[in-house]
């Protein structure tokens, strides 16, 4: 009798656990891109978990589902970048090594890009444009360029060792080369590619370089060092001469061009703090704007030129779900939203 | 070549077998009633019972065992880790023959690299097992895996011998020699083994609405072992030791599937070759005391390559080399008939050299001092442990280093008899620490030296019940537990996402209860049923920060529930074993939401056997069909297993 009870046992627990599957929470379709936020989440390695969140400003809803509704299918493997040029989205997804185009207006698939030579991932980190052609930094030590109407690969371009981030001027294309994954020995370079006849050009800026801004005729280079020894900065460049006019030795881990002066997540004394800075004199017009104390992990900011309003994206410790919040011009938080895992670049609609 | 000459070498033996099968009908079927082990605080598996259920390696048999969560990476030759009662693995000591497995630079150790071929009995048990003199980390852990395989012991029988030939799904080949000759005053034993797949198998992929199937690419490997074992009798109650063992494996890393990228091209190639010694003294004096020296000495050459790396060579080879020596005693005595003391010292010495990722190389001392203090009474027995530990670790070129003490007490009582209609009964509290890993301590950029050990606090209370009838055996081991894990040492994000530091942040709560039931049952002289149902409930939850959104979450892979069943069915020398394992929902990260779920799952493994026996001579055939329900499943997310596939043995036992 007593075996029987146990037997019974077990299969009521059995019976229990597997019967724990939940009601799937179904998020209503956006129909069109309009009056909200596209948010791309970078989601973790090896965890195909990348994601597009789209926030509904007329209700402040969310969906983090945009991209499987509107294709069937997954983003894929660590989304880096997303940029909208003309009626396209483009989203760069790294470890896929592929570029996901949208269309614009109703955010359905176009094309999926795959970014493999000889099947070996390219891994496309960040898009810029001139013209009718798209620039996107490979991490084999390439730049590929894609027709935005054809949507094919038609060249690479050949710049330093793990090109990061990418930007146009006036006249030409300027990427970044990090080299990050030679550690120690990493890159110090800028490539100046010409858009029309794919020549090359480099200057040395200091190791590891990373984000960039221009600002009227100024270059402004995020140098991020080794992490150890040699400590991050900041150097103006005149994109004239292409000479560096001045090294400002801030910890500085973000900048976002904020009008005609730059927003600055660095670091003091242990403790991050966001600015205003003027790049003409090189000069805090306000070292905490904004006090960071509110966000546990920043990881990305962008300030919306139409709207005027910067958006703070904080990832939460990296392994929870992130948070967007939204702040006036003036500084004052004016709401939040959740979003997916590693919130890392949004669109304004 | 090899597959080849693996098939001949089958092919032979069976034609051997098929010819010696007509001996067997005048053989006389001695098959008894089996009696249930008394597994009163431990769970622990016989060589039938590991051979029944077929297991690849190690890391597949611990899964069934109750309390324990394996971490399996893409099945054969895949990495495997368990932990135990939402304990990492580190915690855990795993001892073959009474010598300690370690690997300072990761401090896990890897169970696909251990098979069970010569394997007798396997335990794990949270107390020590009372009786035995063991090695002075036994006492330190938080749970010991102890195996126990034929090659180390003193036996009368002059010569014994095994066999197995493995083939399989997937280019498996395994195949395994060892023999063992006892003398009057020892023995000799050696074991050699050779074992490789392509592990190139199907599989599915769920991408949102869209069902994908591709093949696992790069996930081939081989393996090498070998090895021989000496024993003597020094005098009437001493004796003599010596391992020396040796082993390479040369493994292609297929890693997580990525969606729309299928490379791999990362390897790993490991040579690792050890020495163990130990000296046992059991004196005849009115102390009845017992007295354990021993000695391990263990290098490991590792070699991680990555042929597809975008640095400007195009391609990163990363070389570890550990060594790591073990020098320590024990001695037991009886102070009274109800005093029993145990003490001992322990150092380990572990060195790692690198050609990357390390400045320096790192040394650790690790010092173990054991009091322990076994009191008798009427119904109990209990069991007290002031352990006191120091480490030191330093940077041998910066001469940076790092010294500590801990102390690290337990307590447990067992009682000897039945209580009342609870059982017998057992509880604990214990205490113990894991240091660091090297590579936690001194990896580049993410590596902290200032950690300090991650402590695991455990309180537990157990009950063994079992009835014996004619035909009828039944036993029952229920536990229930909390757990609170200090100090826990988790890799954190820091600068950025690329940029991750190691840090002791987290706090881990676990609560949990399991149960194990068996039961046989001869219903003939020729028909017998043995039943194993095993059952584990954990609630692992993250306790780091109130302000976390993971706060009161299960953390990531800590399933809530895992079950198994095994049933076998044996009709004189003929068996099936069905075993059904199922592991509910985990989640991928410690935050629980819809999208880091990995899916609960279950399978089915079917397999039949044949044994006969001719003298001294056993034979056995089996074939077993893993997975047969062919389901789509994953102990970690992206790694998705094997579906159906299968395995056929022969193996042979002489003595």
């Amino acid at each position: 009798m007593r075996l029987i009870k146990f037997f019974f046992f077990f299969f009521f627990i059995l019976g229990i656990s597997s019967c724990e599957k939940e009601k799937p929470v179904i998020e209503p379709e956006i129909d069109s891109l309009k009056n909200g936020i596209l948010v791309l989440n970078e989601g973790l390695f090896q965890l195909n978990n990348a994601s597009l969140s789209w926030v509904n400003l007329s209700d402040l809803s969310v969906n983090s589902s945009f991209f499987q509704q509107k294709t069937g299918r997954n983003l894929g493997d660590t989304g880096n970048d997303l940029q909208r040029y003309g009626g396209k989205i483009y989203i760069i997804v790294n470890v896929s090594s592929t570029i996901e185009v949208l269309d614009a207006f109703t955010g359905k698939s176009i094309k999926q890009i795959d970014f493999k030579q000889a099947g070996q991932g390219k891994q496309p980190r960040f898009i810029s444009f001139f013209g009718s052609k798209a620039f996107v930094t490979c991490f084999d030590g390439y730049v590929d360029v894609i027709d935005t109407a054809s949507l094919t690969i038609e060249n690479r371009i050949a710049v330093g060792r793990n090109p990061d981030q990418i930007i146009r001027s006036n006249q030409e294309i300027i990427v970044s080369n990090s080299g990050g994954l030679n550690a120690p020995m990493l890159d110090s370079t800028l490539s100046f590619i010409n858009p029309v006849n794919y020549a090359e050009t480099k200057i040395n800026v200091g190791k590891n370089p990373g984000q960039l801004e221009i600002i009227n005729n100024s270059l402004f280079v995020v140098v991020r060092g080794n992490y150890s020894t040699i400590l991050p900065s900041l150097k103006k460049i005149d994109l004239a001469s292409k000479q560096i006019v001045e090294t400002y030795p801030i910890q500085v881990q973000l900048i976002e061009k904020f009008g005609d002066e730059l927003l600055i997540v660095y670091l003091e004394n242990q403790v991050q703090k966001l600015g205003i800075f003027d790049p003409e004199s090189g000069n805090w017009l306000n070292s905490t704007f904004i006090d960071l104390s509110q966000i546990q992990t920043i990881y990305q900011m962008h300030f919306d030129e139409k709207s005027e309003k910067i958006y703070l994206m904080d990832a939460q410790g990296y392994t929870n779900t992130g948070k967007i919040l939204e702040f006036s011009k003036t500084g004052n938080k004016i709401r939040e939203f959740s979003v997916g895992l590693n919130p890392k670049a949004i669109l304004v609609f | 070549m090899k597959t080849i000459i693996s098939l001949l070498l089958f092919c032979s033996i069976n034609l051997v077998f098929s010819q010696v099968k007509e001996l067997e009908l005048q053989e006389i079927d001695v098959q008894e009633l089996l009696l249930l082990k008394k597994e009163k605080r431990q769970f622990s598996y016989n060589r039938d019972e590991i051979i029944n259920r077929s297991p690849e390696d190690l890391g597949d048999l611990l899964k069934t065992l109750p309390g324990i969560s394996l971490k399996n990476y893409g099945g054969l030759g895949g990495l495997k880790t368990i932990s135990s009662r939402g304990i990492s693995g580190t915690h855990s000591g795993i001892l073959i023959d009474g010598f300690l497995l370690q690997n300072a630079q990761t401090g896990q150790i890897d169970l696909s690299n251990i098979q069970l071929d010569n394997v007798q009995n396997i335990s794990f048990s949270i107390a020590k097992n009372e009786d035995e003199i063991d090695v002075v980390s036994a006492y330190f852990n938080a749970n010991n895996l102890k195996l126990t395989t034929y090659l180390n012991q003193f036996s009368k029988d002059t010569f014994q011998f095994r066999m197995n030939l493995k083939q399989g799904s997937f280019g498996q080949i395994d195949s395994y020699l060892s023999g063992k000759y006892n003398l009057k005053k020892g023995y000799f034993s050696f074991f050699t083994k050779y074992r490789e797949a392509q592990g190139n198998y199907p599989f599915t992929v769920l991408n949102q609405d869209e069902i994908i199937r591709l093949q696992r690419i790069n996930n081939q490997f081989s393996e090498f072992y070998a090895g021989f074992n000496m024993g003597i009798y020094l005098g009437k109650r001493a004796e003599l030791n010596l391992q020396v063992k040796t082993n390479f494996s040369n493994k292609s890393l297929p890693g997580a599937i990525i969606l729309y990228n299928q490379e791999a091209n990362q390897f790993l190639i490991n040579k690792n070759s050890g020495l163990n010694l130990d000296y046992l003294k059991h004196f005849t004096n009115k102390y009845n005391s017992s007295l354990k020296i021993y000695f391990s000495a263990n290098y490991d050459d590792l070699l991680y390559l990555d042929s597809s790396y975008l640095n400007a060579i195009g391609y990163l080879k990363s070389n570890y080399w550990n060594t790591n020596f073990i020098l320590g005693s024990t001695l037991k005595f009886k102070v009274t008939n109800k005093v029993e003391f145990v003490s001992g010292i322990e150092e380990n010495f572990s060195i790692l050299k690198a050609n990357s990722n390390f400045n320096s190389e790192v040394q650790r001392f690790h010092f173990k001092y054991l009091n322990e203090l076994k009191l008798n009474s009427k119904s109990f027995f209990y069991k007290l442990n002031f352990g006191l530990q120091h480490v030191y670790n330093q940077e041998v070129d910066t001469h940076d280093s790092d010294s500590r003490f801990y102390f690290t007490p337990s307590f447990t009582a067992f009682s000897k008899n039945r209580i009342l209609c609870l059982g017998e009964l057992f509880y604990g509290l214990k205490r113990n620490l894991r240091v660091a890993s090297f590579n936690e301590l001194y990896y580049n950029q993410i590596g902290n030296s200032s950690l300090k050990p991650e402590i695991a606090n455990q309180i537990f209370l157990g009950t063994y019940y079992d009835f014996r009838q004619k035909n009828n055996e039944f036993s029952t081991n229920i536990s229930t537990f909390f757990n609170l894990v200090e100090n826990k040492i988790v890799a954190v994000p820091t600068k950025n996402l690329f940029i991750w530091s190691i840090q002791n942040v987290g706090i881990a709560r676990i609560i949990g209860t399991e149960i194990q039931v068996k039961h046989k049952f001869k219903m003939t002289q020729n028909l017998c049923f043995t039943t194993d149902i095993n059952y584990s409930f954990q609630k692992v939850q993250d306790f780091s920060s109130r302000n976390s959104a993971s706060y009161k979450h299960q953390l990531a892979y800590s399933p809530m529930h895992v079950s198994n069943l095994n049933f076998l069915v044996k009709y004189k020398r003929s068996g099936l074993n069905v075993s059904a394992y199922y592991n509910s929902k985990r989640y991928a990260l410690n935050q629980n939401i819809k999208s880091n779920e990995v899916p609960s799952f279950y399978t089915l493994d079917f397999s039949i056997f044949y044994d006969h026996k001719i003298r001294k001579s056993e034979f056995r055939y089996s074939i077993s069909i893993k997975n047969c329900l062919n389901n789509s499943y994953a102990f970690i997310q992206n790694y998705i297993m094997p579906g159906r596939n299968y395995l056929l043995s022969i193996s042979y036992a002489f003595n």
